[in-house]
C-alpha cells in the first residue's frame, strides 16, 4: 500500500511539477551582456532532457523535449528587453503504461540592464542584473500555472581569446499567491559558470569550446498547501560543448551531463540529455 | 503540427535569416572614398562584427564598414567631402557596447 500511495505522490509530482528552471540555463549560461542599441537577437533551441527511476517507482522513464525561442532586443545600450516562448513535449512510462503530452509553455518575459562594463585592450568586465516575469500563459502539465518572478545577476569577463561568464537567479514561484494549482514547486536558486575560448579561422568565423557548471537548488514544494515530500533537491550538471560562429549566426551544442544530484524523496532523477541551437542576430 | 515538425523547420528558417542579414564586404570601389580606422575594444567573437557595423553604417555620410575582432578594429569608408568628424563614428561604437580607442589610419 504505501508503495503504491509513493508511486500516485510521485505520478501527481511529476506531472504537475515541471520547473521552468530546468530550461532557464544554457549554453554560455544563455546570456552576454546587454547587446547593441537597435540589435535584434533571435534564438532557437531543442533540448532533450530524459530521467528516469529504478523499480520503487514502478522502473519509470520520462523524456521531455522543450524548444524555447526567443527573441530579445537593445532597446538602449543599457538595456536589453527579451521575450521567451517554449513549446514543451513529454513522454512518460510508469508501471508499464505510456502517456505522451504537448503543450505550450509560459511566456517569459526579461529585462536585462548593463549596470557596468568595462571594455580595454586587454580584458572586458560586466555586470548585469536581470529582472523577469512568467506569465501563466501556458499548458498547466509544464507549468506552475502562477505568476512567477525570476531575479539574477549576470558577470561576465573577457580575455583575450578565453571569457567566463557567471549567472546567479532565484526563481520565486507565485509570487502573487494567487494561483489554485494543487501541486506548487518550491522557489530555487540557481548558479551557472560557463568558460569558453575563441578560435577565429576567418574574420567573419569562429569556433569555441565551451564548458558549463550548472547548480540548481529546488527548495521543497507543496500539495495541496502541505508540503510535498517529493519535491525539491538539487543538482549539479557538468556541460562539455562547443560554439560555431559564422557571421551574425551562431550555432550551438551542449551535451548535459548530471554529475551530482539528490531529490528528495521519490522523484525521478536526470540522466545525460542535450540542447542544440542557433543565434541569429540582426 | 507536432513539436518535431517544428524541429527541423526553425533551424532552416533561422538559417535563411542570418544568411540574409550578413553584410557585403567594405565598398570603396569608386577610389575616391576616405577610410578611417579605429581601434574597438570589447569585441568578443565575429558575432559582435554586426552590432557596431549596423550602427556604424547609420551615421549619415558613412558608406559601409567592417569590423574585426580580433585585430581590435572597424574600417569605416566616409564619402569624401562632407565633412564628417571622427566624434560622429565614435559615438555609433560607443551605442554598440565597445569602446573606441585611437584612430589609427
Amino acid at each position: 500500500m504505501k508503495k503504491i500511495i509513493t508511486v500516485i505522490i510521485a505520478v501527481l509530482t511529476i506531472w504537475g511539477i515541471i520547473p521552468t528552471a530546468i530550461i532557464a540555463s544554457g549554453i554560455s549560461v544563455d546570456a552576454g551582456l546587454t547587446p547593441p542599441e537597435g540589435r535584434w537577437i533571435t534564438r532557437a533551441q531543442i533540448r532533450y532532457m530524459p530521467s528516469a527511476a529504478d523499480n520503487s517507482m514502478g522502473n519509470s522513464e520520462m523524456t521531455m523535449y522543450g524548444l524555447p525561442i526567443m527573441v530579445a532586443y537593445g532597446a538602449r545600450n543599457y538595456l536589453m528587453i527579451m521575450a521567451r516562448q517554449t513549446v514543451m513535449s513529454k513522454d512518460m512510462t510508469m508501471m508499464g503504461m505510456n502517456s505522451s503530452h504537448t503543450g505550450p509553455g509560459d511566456l517569459f518575459l526579461l529585462g536585462k540592464y548593463k549596470a557596468y562594463r568595462l571594455n580595454t585592450p586587454g580584458y572586458t568586465i560586466g555586470v548585469s542584473p536581470t529582472l523577469g516575469i512568467s506569465i501563466p500563459t501556458g499548458d498547466d502539465n509544464f507549468t506552475s500555472d502562477s505568476w512567477d518572478l525570476n531575479t539574477g545577476l549576470y558577470i561576465s569577463g573577457r580575455r583575450a581569446r578565453f571569457s567566463a561568464h557567471l549567472n546567479l537567479g532565484f526563481n520565486w514561484y507565485d509570487f502573487t499567491g494567487d494561483s489554485d494549482k494543487i501541486a506548487q514547486p518550491g522557489n530555487e536558486i540557481s548558479l551557472d559558470w560557463a568558460g569558453t575560448y575563441q578560435i577565429g579561422f576567418a574574420r567573419d568565423r569562429s569556433f569555441a569550446p565551451v564548458v558549463e557548471l550548472s547548480y540548481n537548488k529546488a527548495l521543497q514544494g507543496e500539495i495541496d498547501g502541505a508540503d510535498d515530500p517529493n519535491s525539491g533537491g538539487d543538482i549539479l550538471y557538468v556541460s562539455p560543448g562547443a560554439k560555431l560562429t559564422i557571421s551574425s549566426t551562431i550555432f550551438e551544442a551542449l551535451l548535459r551531463i548530471p554529475a551530482s544530484q539528490n531529490p528528495n524523496g521519490a522523484q525521478m532523477e536526470a540522466e545525460t540529455g542535450f540542447i542544440a541551437g542557433m543565434r541569429v542576430m540582426f | 503540427m507536432k513539436l518535431k515538425g517544428y524541429f527541423l523547420i526553425l533551424p532552416v528558417v533561422l538559417f535563411l535569416l542570418g544568411c540574409a542579414s550578413t553584410k557585403p564586404d567594405i565598398n570603396n570601389s569608386d577610389g575616391n572614398s576616405e577610410i578611417r580606422v579605429f581601434e574597438v575594444y570589447g569585441m568578443n567573437c565575429p558575432g559582435c562584427h554586426g552590432g557596431v557595423e549596423k550602427l556604424v553604417n547609420k551615421v549619415p555620410g558613412i558608406l559601409s564598414s567592417k569590423a574585426d575582432w580580433e585585430k581590435e578594429k572597424i574600417e569605416v569608408v566616409v564619402k569624401p567631402g562632407i565633412g564628417l568628424t571622427d566624434e560622429a563614428i565614435i559615438e555609433a561604437v560607443k551605442k554598440a557596447n565597445f569602446t573606441p580607442g585611437k584612430r589609427i589610419e
